[in-house]
């Protein structure tokens, strides 16, 4: 039985990918305590929630063996968001998930952070294939997505009744043709 | 990462979990009575979350949930261990046991082995439970174990009682023959 793991940390051109910890508290509540920001992962929840669900990430590592990095800033540490390998339960593939705090979007960090985590999971996670859950009407997301090469493949349903969008990344092979990687960008 | 320790009682073992668990861990919650006192895991994928979340708990804090399983068929009958979401409350003990091991005495080993953990290697000084009301199973097993009823505390317009387990001393003079 695998009782230890390792968060990786990861690095891109702006952030840095490292394991949650509780000191992430606060700019994780951000990003669930708006409203506008909620509205696509669930809603407004509680910062005792929050806890939780940092806790339930740091476990998704243990059981999959991968799972959420935290983001920072490289330049000062600030926490953007979150971004990994995601698959809970109800989920019907492997996912690439990712969420900014309030103030962050807009300045191409959430693609970034996510190219990383889908080379991440294909080289590192043994992942043949990658999609991300959008939800309708989440623009935002729908183009981080499109920014990564992904395509619009159906739709799934999760936890009991939510539809979310579909969006398949280019093959292993495809996708580093389209994003060579260079040294830690 | 906080390794998960192993702990070895007369009839029980106590350790971590791996995805293997899923099945039998969410069959814990299958009498929904006594579900809905202790969690609010009603399916599967909720189940997954929790048990990530007991996970990720260890890593948080040092210490968390053990599994509890029989030693003779290796088969997963509860869980118990310390809880401590709100960094300035102290520390909990909680438990969940499968209905269907009541009587036999596993849920009191598995949860003074779990206790006397927490003292020796964990420095907790004092640990509590709060449990439903309604939750007379879970009562039962306060009483057995020499906890005393110490208040009640309303949350979400239940009256969850707070009781407060032995010190470290009491609970090794009461119960030295149980565990190890």
């Amino acid at each position: 039985m695998k009782v230890e793991f390792e968060i990786p940390t990861l690095e891109t051109e702006r952030l840095r990918l490292r394991g949650l910890t509780e000191a992430d508290l606060d700019g994780f509540a951000s990003i669930y305590a708006d409203a506008e920001n909620a509205r696509f992962i669930g809603g407004v929840v509680s910062r005792h929630e929050c806890w939780r669900k940092i806790v339930l990430m740091i476990g998704h590592w243990h059981l999959r063996g991968w799972g959420i990095f935290a983001l920072e800033s490289k330049a000062d540490g600030q926490f953007i968001g979150y971004c990994g390998p995601w698959r809970p339960d109800s989920w019907q593939h492997d996912e690439i998930a990712y969420s900014l705090a309030p103030g962050q979007s807009g300045k191409g960090l959430a693609a970034e952070a996510a190219r990383r985590a889908i080379r991440f999971a294909y080289e590192s996670c043994g992942w043949s294939s990658a999609v991300s859950y959008v939800d309708a009407g989440n623009e935002a997301s729908r183009r981080v997505a499109q920014k990564n090469g992904a395509h619009r493949d159906g739709s799934a349903t999760i936890l009991d009744d939510e539809i979310v969008e579909v969006w398949r990344y280019p093959s292993p092979e495809q996708f580093s043709a389209l994003f060579p990687f260079r040294g830690s960008a | 990462m906080t390794t998960i320790p192993v702990i070895e009682t007369k009839r029980l073992i106590l350790r971590g979990w791996d995805i293997g668990d899923l099945d039998s861990f969410f069959a814990l919650y299958e009498d929904r009575q006594y579900a809905s006192y202790v969690s609010s895991v009603e399916t599967r994928w909720q189940a997954f979350e929790k048990l990530a979340a007991l996970i990720g708990h260890w890593h948080m804090r040092g210490f968390g949930r053990f599994s509890v399983r029989e030693k003779s068929t290796g088969k997963l009958i509860g869980h118990c261990g310390g809880s401590q979401i709100d960094g300035n409350r102290e520390h909990e003990m909680n438990y969940t046991f499968h209905p269907d091991i009541a009587g036999q005495g596993y849920a009191s080993e598995a949860v003074i082995s779990a206790l006397r953990y927490f003292y020796t290697k964990c420095g907790w000084v004092t640990a509590v439970s709060e449990i439903h009301p309604e939750n007379t199973r879970s009562i039962a097993l306060a009483k057995r174990l020499g906890a005393a009823f110490e208040t009640t505390r309303t949350k979400d317009g239940v009256g969850y009682q707070m009781w407060r387990h032995l010190s470290s001393e009491v609970l090794e003079k009461r119960f030295s023959e149980v565990g190890a």
